[in-house]
């Protein structure tokens, strides 16, 4: 008696194999050629299994006869239901839509948020109440002050740090509005 | 849901017409041999996406929804065929009123097929696992393209897993004293 060919034996005994049947999620992942840890499981149980074997070459095979029911079924319902094509897009493409306000909302808070410890850096430089009611007046220092003298006209005893001031100098460089 | 009648001939006909396509690639598989009819599957199909378009509209537009479902079904079938009890004398051919055992499946070729298949995954145990993984792809009748693609590697890869594999195997078997093996 001739020896059967290796993969017939190999088929026919592995189809007897009683092994649990397969999840269906892990089988359409497997169809589709992801790869994780549910794959690989269900890689060695499709070497193991005739049952599992077919059932991967069935999922295969169901998967272009399925986009083309999907297209036809979405098709049907444009031509029949021309509302429908507005609301099913507005759907599909809330996904999207949503990634999008997650990015937005990130930028947004972090904007927030620094603009938060701006202001808490600003406030803490600043003196406190108690510190300007001992000290004198306060005058803002002034950095390149050619404009804008009239405080100084209305204070002359309190200048405070001037730095480039334009009225000490004869050639009144950046005083402009002195004429 | 209330759907113009044009739209839901038009709908159950699309239904209809892949319902038969998937009742040809059951069919076309084998797995019919599982315990399960393919007119059931045909009719179970139509009624599960039936209600799916009924429940969610542009859920049942996705490929992997309408695989899913599919799936599912099937799988459902083969789970309750297998809860069945046993059917008596599986590989009886009845013929009119005459049941006669099918003489190609006598108890010593059975006996003898059980033992070889043993051997065979005995040796196979012992290759490594991305060759053993590759060889027993092949046996189950994958191609080199798909078996790179479940594993990952290319076309080329799994052709030298499978080579070395069945190398390694053919090498063991002999041992065994399985003789030349014809694959």
């Amino acid at each position: 008696m001739s020896k059967p060919r290796l993969e017939n034996l190999y088929r026919r005994f592995t189809r007897r194999q009683s092994t649990p049947l397969p999840q269906v999620e892990s089988l359409l992942a497997l169809a589709d050629g992801e790869h994780d840890a549910d794959t690989e499981r269900m890689l060695a149980d499709v070497g193991r299994s005739g049952l599992h074997a077919d059932l991967l070459r069935f999922a295969r095979a169901l998967s272009p006869e399925s986009a083309r029911l999907g297209v036809q079924l979405e098709q049907a319902f444009d031509a029949g239901e021309p509302g429908h094509r507005r609301a099913s897009r507005l759907q599909h493409s809330a996904a999207p839509r949503r990634g999008w306000m997650r990015v937005a909302g990130s930028i947004a808070a972090g904007v927030l948020v620094a603009v938060a410890v701006w202001s808490f850096q600003q406030n803490r430089s600043l003196p406190r109440g108690g510190d300007v009611a001992a000290s004198k007046e306060q005058v803002p220092d002034r950095i390149f002050a050619a404009l804008g003298n009239e405080h100084e006209r209305s204070t002359p005893n309190t200048k405070g740090d001037v730095i480039f001031r334009a009225d000490f100098m004869s050639d009144r460089i950046f005083k402009s509005n002195d004429g | 849901m209330s759907i113009d009648p044009a739209l839901r001939q038009r709908l159950h006909q699309l239904l209809a017409d892949y319902g038969a396509k998937v009742r040809a690639l059951i069919e076309g598989h084998g797995l019919g041999q599982y315990g399960i009819d393919p007119a059931d599957m045909e009719q179970e199909v139509r009624i599960r996406l039936w209600k799916a378009l009924e429940r969610d509209r542009n859920a049942a537009f996705h490929t992997s929804f309408i695989q899913r479902v599919v799936l599912t079904t099937v799988i459902d079938a083969i789970r309750a065929a297998n809860a069945r009890p046993a059917e008596p004398l599986a590989e009886v051919i009845e013929t009119g009123n005459v049941a006669l055992i099918e003489t190609a499946a006598g108890p010593e070729r059975t006996a003898s097929g059980i033992e070889d298949f043993d051997r065979i995954m005995a040796c196979m145990a012992e290759l490594p696992e991305r060759r053993r993984k590759a060889v027993a792809l092949h046996l189950q009748g994958f191609s080199l393209r798909e078996i790179g693609e479940f594993s990952g590697t290319s076309e080329e890869a799994a052709r030298k897993l499978l080579d070395r594999g069945l190398e390694t195997l053919r090498e063991r078997l002999a041992v065994t004293g399985f003789g030349e093996i014809d694959e």
